[in-house]
């Protein structure tokens, strides 16, 4: 219903549009004009009232209209690289199974193999998407860890069961005076000292 | 009509006689067409390479977000995930499609097709939509608006347009700079920070020339360049609106995307896509002399092999 309510709006401005355009094109006599289509006033007005309007909008309001929700990610204006970012986050999960007291580092690599720029994983962009707050971002550590444990299960038929799992997070900050000597890649978790890591949640998963 | 000394109608007469010029006056189709050649090789290649992991993004193989999720993002359009037998057959379907879109082959059906995947992809991987997939979409859309648009025997003849895709186009490539900048210097940390491009160069796009660069210029340099693109961006109006400043600022744009793909892993698929968005702003003459010199290029090289053949 929301859905066809903003379509229904949206189009109304379209056709407000071509009216408006027709209204004031009947006051100009004279004058050299280039000839004209309603294909072309129709894809104009559509254009302009669907994207060009709500993106130019969008840029200096930094909100979406509130009848165009539906295509708030379409037209908001890319902010690359806006603010400032201090550490770049490297996560990690651990799982214990029945039985055995240690932790064993589980390999996120197989879950998350597509990097489309640089080493950014789907992973990492779960985790960038959206300024949430604490509460939510929990939920989404929860869900995370939750879909991790289904397909666990499912590849590893056979073997000892899992008995917990939790979710680690390493902050790499840049150092003025060590520059990187590689290419990013996650820094392997045997090499880091375990007090620099975070344990963000840790799920029993019987429970 | 006249209030005080201004002369309303004639005023008016002059803003819609413009406006209609601005949008339907007729353009060449050539700078469509080289448009949709750069961008449809960019599209190829950008989905050719994401095509090895898409199990995991187009089929439940992979982490999605949950509906919960989906609500608390507000995204209220969203497409379902391809069950695992149709991958293959949905990636045969888009290939082909691109294919037929790039040779400029029943160009009718298949950029609507073309537009159709795009969007799909983009709607059912929520968590990787990027904005290059957002410019991708709106120029397919312009592209097939155009290419079902009816032609006049007149257009036909003299191979003409009206203005208005090509207008989109320039506008869309104006608002991804004018507006990012704006957005770094209202919203970001570009003015209060001198090291956010030092700081990026760290993260996970940094490739061999980046350790290089990091390694080797000094942190002043880093703030140096910061200041050339944020200068670029918002330098944008002056730079596309006036004639004489049109190819040095086409220059410094080409510069800043040849920069990013250097120095940044895999953004190369976004400078490609942000270059052939900077090809509507070429000269139709300039374009056309271009357009002439390639195929004396390709005739002079299809006589070599001829010459080469015949003995």
């Amino acid at each position: 219903m929301e859905v066809a309510e903003e379509i229904f709006i949206a189009t109304g401005r379209v056709v407000l549009a071509i009216l408006l355009w027709f209204v004031f094109s009947s006051l100009v006599k004279n004058m050299h004009r280039p000839s004209l289509r309603l294909f072309d006033l129709t894809c104009v007005s559509l254009l302009i009232t669907f994207w060009l309007g709500p993106m130019i909008y969008s840029g200096f309001a930094h909100q979406v209209l509130p009848e165009l929700k539906m295509f708030r990610r379409q037209i908001f204006l890319t902010d690359l690289f806006s603010y400032s970012i201090p550490s770049w986050a490297a996560y990690y999960v651990q799982i214990r199974r029945a039985g055995d007291d240690s932790w064993v580092e589980l390999p996120l690599q197989q879950y998350f193999r597509m990097s489309t720029f640089g080493k950014l994983t789907r992973l990492n962009l779960y985790f960038i998407r959206g300024q949430i707050s604490e509460e939510r971002r929990q939920v989404r550590q929860h869900s995370l860890l939750r879909w991790l444990i289904a397909r666990y299960q499912e590849t590893h038929v056979g073997q000892p069961p899992l008995a917990q799992i939790r979710l680690l997070l390493y902050d790499e900050f840049p150092d003025k005076n060590s520059p990187p000597q590689k290419p990013y890649r996650t820094p392997p978790l045997s090499s880091l000292p375990m007090e620099t890591v975070q344990v963000l949640l840790t799920l029993d998963v019987s429970k | 009509m006249k209030v005080g000394s201004i002369n309303l109608t004639h005023n008016i007469n002059t803003i819609i006689t413009k406006w209609d010029w601005f949008w339907y006056a007729p353009t060449p189709r050539l700078k469509l067409h080289c448009f949709r050649l750069v961008m449809g090789f960019s599209l190829l290649i950008y989905m050719s390479y994401n095509w090895q992991t898409s199990a995991e993004w187009l089929t439940t193989q992979g982490f999605h977000l949950t509906p919960e999720l989906t609500t608390e993002q507000r995204i209220t359009l969203s497409a379902p995930l391809l069950p695992e037998v149709l991958l293959p057959w949905f990636g045969i379907f888009y290939l082909l499609s691109t294919l037929s879109f790039l040779c400029g082959k029943w160009l009718r059906l298949s950029c609507p097709l073309v537009f159709c995947c795009t969007t799909y992809v983009t709607l059912a991987d929520i968590l990787n939509a990027f904005t290059i997939n957002q410019l991708l979409i709106f120029s397919l859309a312009i592209v097939s608006l155009a290419e079902w648009r009816p032609t006049l025997p007149d257009e036909q003849r003299a191979q003409t347009i009206p203005s208005w895709p090509i207008r989109m186009l320039q506008i869309m490539f104006f608002m991804m700079y004018f507006g990012c900048g704006l957005t770094k210097v209202v919203q970001g940390d570009w003015l209060h920070d001198d090291s956010i491009l030092w700081h990026a160069a760290h993260g996970y796009y940094r490739n061999e020339l980046a350790v290089w660069s990091l390694n080797t210029l000094p942190i002043w340099c880093w703030s140096l360049l910061q200041h050339f693109a944020l200068f670029v961006e918002l330098a944008c109006p002056w730079f596309l609106v006036f004639r004489r400043t049109r190819y040095f600022g086409l220059f410094c744009f080409i510069a800043l995307q040849l920069g990013i793909a250097l120095l940044m892993e895999r953004l190369f698929f976004f400078s490609f896509q942000m270059f052939s968005l900077s090809l509507v702003f070429i000269d139709d003459l300039h374009l056309a002399a271009i357009q002439r010199k390639t195929q004396k290029l390709v005739t002079c090289l299809k006589d070599k092999k001829f010459l080469k053949e015949e003995p």
